[in-house]
């Protein structure tokens, strides 16, 4: 199909930025790369290991031990292989997409044309933000293809593999297990329509076994990290130390320059509110939209991705290439229904041009301060804002006119 | 009771003698130094370097054979140290030797950088700002004192201490968050170890490779601690208490030259005080130590040495011109008085190195038999004309005449070792360190680089590259942790807020030959308050070690430039301008958002066909627009009749 062609031609244009030395440009962006998530810091990590040292030790590495396992192969080969890895990783996203949005059943009613699967696989691998990630090298790209695939297994109804997914991303970043939640609603769902009969009890059994799975799971990849490395020090030193934020450097999100102004002795409550903050926006949205568990997950996927600790443009990447998978879902549609999409486009854009000139300004040039670019990421946060709460507002609007008009 | 008595009595006769000794510098009291075979040394040592600047060397050494403590545990110090009794040496460097539990201790006040390239070899090498290193005891047999934690508390204690002795901000060496204190493992010796290698290893260049091992196995130095403050300045303040702890003070012998005004404005000014204590096992008389068996030691000789190097430029009426008229020395520091000996000093010599015996003129009455001395510390050179000073004041005057002496001084050798270190890269983000060593000599050295990067700047180990001769040795194309060359690397990354990273390299450097390091780095961004008072400047961040082994047990070291870094800097007046705004985003642009959808219902805001806003600016907007086109509406009707009734 369409979808092959998109693919090699987005994995050549990957191999060309590769190839003229791309990588050293957007690995050197703070907006792409986050201490948590620096393939620079991956790297330290295997050298320390190498030397016999602890990998963590220095606190430059804090990511999960499973990373470290997972690019120790592939330190002592050419880094054409590295490269591979990732690009690889964007397509397997890049074609879990596809089938998300093949697997909804055609609306004739609406302007779907058979080609949309097609475009959402499209919209992904060439988004900006996509091959930024990618070329960054980004181990972000790793939470991004265990989302994906896990939203991928829950439509195919397998959940033991979904919760599997579900559980690499929690254990790669603890924010996403609250998508647990829309999950189990997904999961469900496709029971329901699968079985077309009703058991209120075993559902209620199913959601239990399907949350001690999920526990059990995360527990079992933190008991394997920890054989290892024979230890679970890698516990503070991976999660504490991202939850204390002794890292400040800035990123996209709005940690870094609180934190750098905020009083002493008022760091550590605002540590907690702040970390917390993510995961409150789950009750009501879970009140709100558990008949559409698929807009739950993107709302919580989009939440995680502006106010998670180190957020960077591959967060965004995951919530924007979902976004189309929700167009083209059965009851979807959403972008008809949009109030902001072109102050969302023009400031996303406006964002993009400004940020890395007033980085210049204030780590280069010496002509700006810190608040430019302090602006310039509350800008970004209030259009990633912008844009979930019309993705929402569109879902409450199509259930309104549903049950209304 | 009749020793107590005995006691005593010896001890007001001392203090009697002592005060009327010091009162009447004529008398002779040749016997005063051998009491409790304790004696204190002057010594002056005079280097001409140029026509223009001198290099000015004080050594006062102090030595007190002191009764061991029965146990050695600060706990119990504070009452065992009341039994001593303290002669010629200064009471709060015995009192601190023995709270601490030290075995050694070397703290320096330094200003200005010492320029091998022009001045040679220094007699001892110090780094810019204030070093302080000290040995712990390991000879107790309390293993709970000897712990690492249990040495760092002490560490903490010692330099609390000699900030309050010498008034300076030692104590932010002990402070975690601020300073790059270490344990440098081969980079210091301490002079026990000397002892040991000096009588082990007497051939001691004839295997590399062996010496290499040997060496790099036996660097353990865990009773060592160090830190270097790179941006203390060094005063009057700091001056004034290390002049007190002189038994004449600033009064009598060569402590009166030491004058504030004058020892201050000078290229190089350098002050230290090293204390060592040596264990004394058996009995009167046999000395001999033993460091294998731990043995408890019946009595310490402390060995306090207090020095200080100066150089500066000669005072004459013409600045471009040497003045053929010849000075005073005195006048020289900013004195008049002519020089007499301190009567508590067993010696009290003036040593002038490179001096042309026709530039120099000795009073008649201090000339004592040249041969006859030889100066207490090993000096690099060696041309030496020294004598001793006269105990009763004279007129007379030791003068020197400024343009007899040489263009350039005869002894000195340009050093066979050149090391440099600079920074690389630009802007506030990340940056390296590169460094070089050049070894001149003919001879290959045992080099040992040695670094504390404070935590603020994240150290990259992966990047470290070291070239010989312009081919690279580490990493190595063959297997990327070991390497071709003899290479000891030794990483200890360091804690956020809390520790140092630490390079450690030891290498062979063969003769005419350099080494290059370079690493990368990036810089931490601070909380605000992490900022020192003048965040512009940027922080200052210690020299690196670099101590070579030659053969024949010649050991020098060099400290490299010091470095400035600008770290990225927050707006430090927007406090609450970023509590508020975030604030505004997070709490009422997303919270509040997404929560008031949540709770929202539709039925206001659908009319008819679309989704319309329900806001009071949105309904009073639509009042206007409807009112608005009502009106147009009106006026097209109105028109129409118009043209009707034209019709």
């Amino acid at each position: 199909g369409r979808v092959w062609q998109y693919v090699v031609v987005a994995v050549l244009v990957r191999a060309f930025l590769f190839s003229q030395g791309f990588y050293e440009v957007f690995s050197a962006r703070n907006e792409v790369v986050t201490p948590a998530s620096s393939y620079k810091r991956v790297t330290e990590g295997l050298f320390l290991l190498d030397a016999g040292l602890d990998p963590y030790a220095g606190s430059i590495y804090m990511q999960p031990p499973l990373v470290l396992a997972l690019l120790y192969p592939f330190r002592s080969l050419h880094v054409t292989f590295t490269y591979a890895l990732y690009v690889a990783c964007d397509v397997i996203i890049a074609l879990a997409l596809y089938s998300i949005a093949k697997s909804y059943k055609v609306d004739k009613d609406r302007e779907i044309t058979t080609h949309f699967p097609d475009i959402v696989a499209l919209l992904f691998l060439f988004n900006p933000f996509t091959i930024l990630n990618c070329i960054g090298l980004s181990t972000t790209t790793f939470n991004n293809v265990s989302v994906v695939l896990c939203l991928y297994f829950a439509h195919r109804g397998q959940s033991t593999l979904s919760l599997l997914f579900l559980a690499m991303s929690a254990y790669l970043t603890v924010y996403s297990s609250m998508l647990v939640i829309p999950l189990i609603l997904l999961l469900k769902d496709k029971k329901y329509h699968q079985s077309m009969s009703r058991h209120p009890h075993r559902s209620i059994s199913s959601t239990m076994y399907a949350v001690l799975l999920f526990v059990g799971l995360v527990g079992g990849l933190l008991y394997l990290s920890s054989t290892l490395l024979d230890s679970w020090h890698f516990l503070y030193e991976s999660y504490g130390v991202t939850f204390m934020l002794h890292d400040l450097t800035p990123t996209v999100g709005v940690f870094w320059y609180y934190f750098m102004e905020i009083f002493e002795h008022f760091r550590t409550f605002y540590l907690f509110v702040f970390q917390y903050h993510p995961f409150i926006y789950a009750i009501p949205l879970t009140m709100r939209l558990n008949h559409r568990p698929v807009f739950l997950f993107w709302a919580l996927t989009a939440i995680i991705s502006v106010f998670k600790a180190y957020p960077s443009v591959g967060d965004a990447s995951l919530s924007l290439g979902l976004l189309p998978v929700l167009h083209s879902h059965p009851h979807g549609g959403v972008f008809a229904l949009f109030g902001y999409g072109a102050l969302v486009s023009i400031v996303t854009l406006f964002c993009c041009v400004l940020a890395p000139i007033f980085w210049h300004m204030w780590i280069y040039a010496g002509t700006g301060n810190a608040n430019f670019y302090y602006a310039i990421t509350l800008v970004y946060t209030l259009a990633s804002v912008l844009l979930i709460v019309d993705v929402v507002s569109a879902a409450l609007k199509i259930d309104y006119l549903a049950k209304h008009a | 009771a009749l020793m107590t008595v005995a006691y005593h009595l010896v001890l007001l006769c001392l203090l009697l003698w002592t005060s009327y000794t010091l009162c009447i510098p004529s008398t002779t009291p040749t016997t005063l130094y051998t009491v409790d075979g304790d004696f204190f040394d002057e010594e002056l040592i005079v280097r001409a370097l140029n026509k223009n600047k001198l290099l000015s060397h004080f050594h006062f050494t102090n030595e007190w054979d002191a009764p061991a403590t029965p146990t050695s545990s600060s706990s119990s110090s504070s009452s065992s140290h009341q039994q001593h009794h303290y002669a010629l040496f200064p009471k709060p460097i015995g009192h601190i030797m023995q709270q601490f539990d030290l075995e050694e201790m070397h703290l320096t006040f330094t200003q200005g950088r010492w320029r091998h390239e022009s001045w040679g070899e220094p007699i001892l090498p110090a780094p810019v700002g204030v070093e302080l290193y000290a040995w712990f005891s390991s000879n107790d047999k309390n293993n709970n004192s000897t712990s690492a934690s249990a040495v760092d508390k002490k560490w903490v204690g010692l330099t609390h201490a000699l900030s309050g002795l010498f008034c300076g901000s030692v104590q932010i060496l002990s402070n975690a968050q601020k300073s790059s204190s270490s344990r440098p493992a081969c980079s210091f010796t301490s002079r026990q170890q000397k002892d040991q290698s000096s009588s082990s290893s007497s051939s001691f260049f004839t295997h590399h490779h062996h010496l290499y091992d040997d060496f790099t196995s036996k660097c353990n130095n865990t009773m060592l601690r160090h830190g270097i403050l790179p941006r203390e300045g060094a005063c009057t303040e700091n001056m004034t208490p290390w002049t007190k702890l002189l038994p004449c003070r600033g009064e009598a012998g060569l402590g009166a030259l030491l004058n504030p005004l004058v020892m201050y404005d000078v290229y190089y000014h350098s002050m230290g005080t090293h204390v060592t204590r040596e264990c004394i096992v058996a009995a009167a008389g046999d000395s001999s130590r033993d460091h294998a068996h731990h043995a408890r030691c019946h009595r310490y000789k402390y060995r306090l040495e207090q020095t200080l190097t100066l150089v500066m430029d000669i005072k004459s009426s013409s600045t471009t011109t040497p003045s053929t008229t010849p000075l005073h020395l005195v006048s020289h520091y900013g004195r008049t008085k002519p020089l007499i000996k301190c009567p508590l000093a067993r010696h009290s010599h003036v040593t002038f190195l490179d001096f042309p015996s026709s530039s120099l003129s000795i009073p008649s009455s201090s000339s004592s038999a040249i041969n006859d001395i030889t100066p207490s510390i090993a000096l690099p050179y060696t041309t030496l004309t020294a004598f001793e000073l006269p105990l009763a004041s004279s007129s007379e005057h030791i003068t020197f005449t400024p343009a007899h002496l040489p263009e350039r001084s005869p002894s000195q050798q340009p050093p066979s070792l050149l090391v440099h270190r600079h920074l690389t890269g630009y802007g506030e983000e990340r940056g390296g360190i590169s460094a070089r060593i050049i070894n001149r000599g003919n001879e290959t050295a045992l080099i040992t680089y040695y670094e504390a990067v404070p935590w603020y700047l994240r150290l990259y180990y992966h990047t470290l590259k070291i070239y010989l001769n312009g081919s690279l040795i580490h990493p190595s194309a063959s297997s990327p942790s070991s390497s071709s060359h003899p290479l000891h690397l030794h990483f200890i990354p360091g804690e956020l807020h809390q520790s140092p990273s630490i390079i450690d390299i030891t290498l062979l450097l063969p003769p005419r030959s350099g080494i290059s390091l370079e690493i990368e780095f990036e810089k931490a961004f601070l909380h605000y308050s992490e900022h020192p008072p003048d965040p512009n400047r940027g922080f200052d961040i210690g020299p690196a070690i670099v101590t070579a082994r030659f053969g024949q047990g010649h050991v020098t070291r060099i400290y490299t430039e010091g470095l400035v870094v600008s770290l990225p800097r927050p707006d430090f007046s927007m406090l609450y301008n970023v509590i508020f705004l975030t604030w505004g985003v997070m709490g009422f642009m997303s919270f509040r958002f997404i929560f008031s959808l949540a709770l929202r219902r539709w039925k206001h805001t659908f009319k008819g066909d679309s989704f319309v806003s329900d806001r009071p600016i949105a309904l009073a907007f639509r009042k206007v627009q409807a009112m608005l086109a009502n009106r147009r509406r009106r006026r097209q009707r109105e028109g129409t009749q118009d043209e009707r009734k034209e019709d």
